[in-house]
This record gives structure tokens, sequence and C-alpha cells, in this order.
């Protein structure tokens, strides 16, 4: 949980000076339409909670780096505003950890041009350290009208800014509607929930994305980032209660990473992050259901289901192009068939990205977003638990995990008994277990002994590939019965019935590698039991 | 965070009692509470396991055998120490401790052990700092007595004086039967023994702005 004014050193209390703190931004980002954010401007929601009248002003922001994005690959972003007569220079970084904060630094400046050496800091300048002030250019602007006020809420006080502006470069310009909600105060829960209750005034999109960022994507003309597999900053002898908020944190940072590349479709592995990202989540929530039953992680399953629901389609598509029609196309060059057929699931994909935008604009979309942020944030598992969930949370993690991934492993080997002789939905209820193992194996991996976990992890990813090419072969057939259902084109039909018969082929071919990874997977030794690290 | 540690080198002074009527009323003030019990024989662990689903919650932990490791943002934190420690492990709970409640028992009271906790107290630096944060609580005790008059004479003699003195009374045996605190229970009589606590409440929120 995070405070902007640390009252003491939480974690050794007594134990010592605390060491200095770099300065931090905590910061929520909301997108809206211009229409709606005037109209929230006028809510009396704000008005009963501004601590006094707003100010407004003209912001007009350069942003510097050098040719080849020095400071962006370190993770850094440099800039010099105006504000009025007043310059203020700024060098932000990464978001620290999985949270909303960030190490923000400012120094006034007598003109527009950047002085790297005005910064004190050790930190900022170690940020900045061999960037030769000459070798930074002015890549490009954000010119900004910033409303801004204080907000005081229960236990936070806020400084909202409504931006409404452009950001520019020499060839293009982009709009810029949004809310900043920055804690001066307080808890980091309390954005979430002020941003929840901007939500029941007018639709709402949490933006992952900073204005920076905005920039430097214009500039290199590059579709957003995918962000891959994140692994679980769990320590040993974390309490219960950290390795959950931990555990949420990495979801939820796992799937906003990956949003923007999802809503843009360039890299289908946007939408595939995103959904394991949401499937993580999901798979959490289940494995911590027990240890802290509470209806609002009931809530936030179900909505991450409808969410991973929403961006299926899309997936679905992608692989059907990628593993289906690319291999067949490579081997038929010329089939006009399959060149139909690639028309026909293109479309199809056009829709399925379609309904992932829409979802993502939904505001079921942020509800989702901003409730679990401020369920871990506030460690929300606490509410009405008794004393002995308590006293089940503030034990040490490493027995817990050991104990999930065990019963993982065990419903994994009950339900792929007789592998050979099971039905296709028997098998995929196999997959299905094998995913959560999968997962719970991911989150606590940390834990253990990487020299035991690795050849279980190693195997366990041979088998669920193996299970998977069973699964995309469902999934074409299914998809292709859609495209082929309402047409008449022949030669449609006709690459249809090649598919399936490929298909047919690889299935053939791959039960003996099937059943020779179970065998494998059923005799590696569990890495779970048995000495610690 | 604020860390309470219950302790006295003397046995039977009713530690566990001090130490889970604190904890609960932590608890009930909506805090993050934690019961750490560093004693073998687990009487505030036990009594954590018997607290029934309804009462404000807290978590306990067992330190009998592990090491002094407290949950990341516990509001509240009460340390039952055992009778028999190590000056070692005094020492290690010390550092951990806002404030240190010595509880005495009037009658059959030991003043050497008393003044030779208090001694080896004041031997250690966090105290030294602030000779306010020991607080002597006066368990079991009947007002107007001989012994209670004798209790404050022999701590005054020593610079300290009684932050609270705790009424004998039944009603703490039969709530810690349930897992509960006279902070638990309702009517008028829970309600008048609670008044015994608020010097303490007072002095432990003071201690630990200080």
């Amino acid at each position: 949980m995070s405070i902007v004014q640390p009252r003491r050193p939480n974690e050794q209390p007594g134990g010592g000076e605390e060491p200095p703190q770099a300065p931090v931004e905590i910061e929520l980002k909301l997108s809206a339409a211009p229409e709606d954010l005037a109209r929230l401007r006028g809510a009396d929601l704000l008005g009963r909670i501004s601590t006094g009248p707003s100010t407004t002003r003209s912001l007009t922001s350069f942003y510097y780096d050098t040719p080849d994005c020095a400071l962006q690959r370190r993770g850094a972003t440099l800039r010099v505003r105006r504000i009025g007569q007043r310059f203020v220079q700024t060098l932000k970084t990464e978001r620290r950890g999985d949270g909303l904060a960030r190490g923000e630094w400012e120094v006034a400046l007598p003109a527009m041009s950047p002085a790297l050496d005005a910064f004190d800091d050790p930190e900022a300048r170690a940020l900045l350290e061999g960037i030769p002030a000459e070798a930074l250019s002015h890549l490009f602007t954000s010119r900004i009208q910033r409303e801004t006020r204080i907000l005081a809420v229960p236990d936070a006080v806020v400084e909202c800014a409504f931006d409404i502006g452009t950001i520019e470069t020499r060839e293009a310009s982009d709009p810029v509607a949004e809310i900043e909600l920055e804690l001066k105060e307080g808890r980091t829960a309390a954005l979430y929930r002020l941003g929840l209750s901007l939500l029941d005034e007018i639709p709402l999109r949490v933006s992952e994305v900073t204005k920076a960022e905005r920039g430097y994507r214009m500039v290199a003309r590059r579709p957003p980032g995918v962000v891959y597999d994140p692994k679980t900053p769990l320590v040993s002898g974390m309490t219960v209660d950290e390795a959950i908020a931990t555990i949420l944190a990495r979801c939820l940072r796992h799937w906003t990473a990956n949003e923007a590349a999802a809503e843009d479709g360039g890299d289908p592995g946007g939408v595939h992050q995103m959904r394991v990202a949401l499937r993580r989540l999901r798979s959490a929530l289940a494995l911590f259901k027990k240890t802290v039953p509470s209806p609002t992680l009931d809530w936030l399953r179900d909505e991450s289901k409808w969410l991973a629901g929403a961006l299926g389609p899309a997936r679905d598509w992608d692989v059907f192009l990628g593993a289906t029609v690319e291999p067949i196309d490579s081997l038929r060059p010329d089939d006009p068939g399959i060149a139909v057929l690639r028309a026909a699931a293109q479309r199809q994909r056009e829709a399925g990205y379609a309904a992932v935008r829409a979802a993502l604009a939904d505001p079921r979309c942020a509800r989702l977003h901003l409730t679990l942020g401020e369920w871990l944030e506030r460690r929300g598992w606490r509410d009405h638990a008794s004393t002995a969930t308590l006293t089940a949370l503030v034990e040490p993690i490493d027995g817990l995990a050991g104990r999930m991934i065990g019963q993982a492993h065990r419903k994994v080997a009950r339900l792929g008994r007789h592998l050979g002789q099971l039905e296709p939905d028997q098998r995929h209820q196999v997959r299905i277990a094998l995913k959560r193992l999968r997962y719970a194996m991911d989150f606590f991996r940390p834990l253990f002994a990487e020299k035991r976990a690795k050849p279980f992890a190693a195997q366990l990813s041979r088998l669920q590939d193996a299970f998977g090419h069973l699964n995309d072969v469902a999934t074409a057939e299914a998809l292709l019965l859609r495209l082929t259902s309402d047409s008449t084109d022949t030669a449609l039909h006709r690459a249809a019935g090649l598919v399936l018969g490929w298909h047919a082929r690889g299935g053939e071919a791959t039960e003996p590698e099937l059943l020779a990874q179970w065998d494998a997977f059923r005799a590696i030794k569990p890495f779970w039991t048995g000495p610690r690290n | 965070m604020i860390s309470v540690l219950v302790a006295n080198t003397k046995g039977g002074c009713g530690k566990t009692t001090i130490a889970t009527t604190l904890a609960s009323a932590f608890a009930g003030q909506g805090h993050f509470t934690v019961l750490a019990d560093v004693d073998r024989q687990h009487s505030s662990l036990d009594w954590a396991k018997r607290r029934p689903d309804g009462a404000p919650a807290l978590a306990g932990l067992d330190w009998a055998k592990e090491e002094f490791a407290v949950p990341k943002d516990a509001e509240r934190l009460v340390i039952d120490a055992p009778a028999a420690l190590k000056m070692k492990q005094v020492e290690a709970l010390l550092k951990l401790a806002d404030v240190i409640i010595l509880p005495v028992l009037p009658s059959a009271f030991d003043e050497e052990a008393t003044r030779r906790f208090l001694a080896r107290l004041e031997e250690l630096k966090p105290i030294r700092k602030s000779r306010a944060a020991v607080a002597i609580v006066g368990n079991r005790m009947r007002t107007r007595t001989r012994a209670a008059a004798q209790l404050d004479a022999f701590l005054g003699g020593l610079g300290h004086k009684v932050v609270s003195r705790i009424r004998d009374s039944t009603a703490y045996t039969e709530a810690a039967a349930d897992g509960l605190s006279v902070f638990d229970l309702r009517g008028r009589r829970a309600e008048d023994l609670r008044e015994d606590w608020a010097p303490l409440l007072r002095h432990i929120a003071e201690a630990s702005e200080a």
C-alpha cells in the first residue's frame, strides 16, 4: 500500500534510519470525450469535494531526447514546460513497481531549452549520466489548457486536472482530453475511489499512456509495444496478504501494459498478452478465494471473464490466420480457395478487433480496472475477515504456495488418468487444469529453488504445447463452420475442406507426441516439496 | 504502526489478559491488529483461535519459533512476551516496541524482580530515550487495599507510577474462555470495566506520538 508521506517506516519499526525517498508522483489518468469532460466540470460532485475555485493555465511543453532516443530507452522522459512566464524542467521515470508511482524531479529554468545540470538529486543525475546536452533535440510538443482543482476526499488530498489540447510533431497533431488525478497526500486507494465516482458521472477510460509516450509513438510511427510474461516479484517469507497484493498488482499491470497494443491490433501479441493477463488474474482470484472469501472477489472474477471473453474472437482469428491459413498458404501458394479463405478470415478478424475496441471503451472495463486497483491498494480482502482469515493472511506465503501448486498438480493427474482413452471434452478439462497449474506455478516459482522448478516448468510447457495444438484444431473447425455456413462460394468451401483434412492428418501425427509428453510430465518430480532454496 | 510489548520476568501477572484485551480494543477501533505470541504455551494464540467470526478480527502470529517478522502495514502490534526470555530476545523485542507494558500484581508482588526488570529495561537504549514509554499496569487490583497503596509507594520510589489499575473481575476469565475481551462485551458491567483501560489506551496513543 503506498502512502505519499510515510509516517514511519513500516518494515522495520524502530530499525534504523529510513532511506531518503526520491520524489515520487502518484497519478491516475482517465480519458474521456471532450463533451463529457465539459459536462463533468459542471457536475455537483466536483463542487462538493473541491476545496476552492479552479484555476486554468496554458501549458506548453517541449519534450527532448537524443536522435536515437537514449532517454526513452532508459525509461526516462525530459520536458521543459512554460507556465505563463515561468519555465519548469521535469524529468520522469517509468512506473516504479506495479503501482501508480513514478519518479519525478522538477526544477525552474530561465528559458525553454533544457539544462541537464540543473538537477541536484543524485538519482536524477544518474538517469542523465553520459547524455550530452548538445545531443538533445526537441522531438514533440504538447499544448494543454489545464483546469486544476484541489479535491478533499476521505483519507486523501488530490489534485485534479482537466487537460484539453494537442500533442504535436512536425507532421501530425493528436487531440488530448483527459483527467489527471494526482495524489498530494493520503492513500493511493483514494485515487481509484475518486475515479469510480467520476465514472458514475460520465463514461471514462483508464489511460495508461502518458502524453510523452504518445508523442514518442507519433514521432517513431511505431505501434504500442507488447509486454510479455512478467515474473511475479514474490519473496520467500512474505505474508499471504502481501503475496495476494503483489500477484494481483502484477496481473493488473500486465493487463494495462498491453491494453494499447490490444486496441491497436497491429501486433497480435497485444490481445494475446492482455488475455493471458486476465486469465492469470482470474486464476489468482480463484486460488485465493478460499483464503479470503469476498463478494468483491467473485465480482472481479465475473467481470474479468467478461472482458477476456470480449477479446476472444480477435484472438481466435489471429491464431486461425497465423497457425492455419499461413502454413497452408505456403504449402499451396497459388490455391485460389486459400486466398478467399484468408480474405473471409481477415474480415472476421476486423470484426473481432472492433469488438475489442468496443469493450475497452465500455465503462464496464474502466469500472473493473478501477475497482481492482482500489481493492488491491486498500487490501479490500481484509474487509469482514474473521480472526481466522486475518491470521491466515499474516502467515508466510511459502506453505500455502506449496499446497496450492500441489493441489493443482493432483487435479491434473486425476483428470488426465488414461489420457489416451479420453474424449475430446475430457481432454479439454485436462488442458484447463494444466493452465491452472501453469499459473499457480508462475506466481509462486520465485519462492522455490530454480534448479528444481526449471525442468518441471519446461516439461509442463512441452505438454501444454501438445494440448494447445489439439485446441487450435478444435477452434479452427468451429471457425470454419462460421465462415462457410452462410456462404455459397465453392472456392471457400473447398478451402475449408482442405483445412479440415490438413488438421485431421496433423492430429493423427501429434497424438503419439501428446502421450509421450504426458508420460514425461507424470515422471517428473515435484519441486514444491522438500528443501527450500 | 504502534507496537506494544507486554512483558515481565515474573509469570502469572496477567500478561495474556492484558495483551488479548489490548488487541481486541485496537481491532474494535478498526485497526489492522496483529497479536504476536512469543510464549511457547500459546495462550494468546489459543485465545485468538477461539475468537468468534463476528468479533472484530485480529491476526495471530506465532513468534515462539519464528523470527520476529512484522507484517507490512499492520497498524497495531501487541506482543505477548513469556516470563522466561533470554536477554537477547528481550532486546530484539524492545527494538520493535513503541510502548512497554509491565503488568504487576499487588499481591504476591515480587518487588525485587520488578526492580531488576526495570533496571534492565533502562540499560537498553530505546528505553533511555523516553522513560514515559514504560507503562506499569496494576492488574487484578482491589482499590483501597493496603497492597495497592504499597504498590504505589514502591513504584513511586523507583520513579514510575501505575498508568492503569485493572480491577479484578471474573468477567475477564469468562470473556477469555470465548476468545473475547471486555471490549467485545455489551452491558453496563463491561462498560464499567473498560473504563479501567482508558488511561492505558491514552498513554499508548500519546507515547507513540512522542
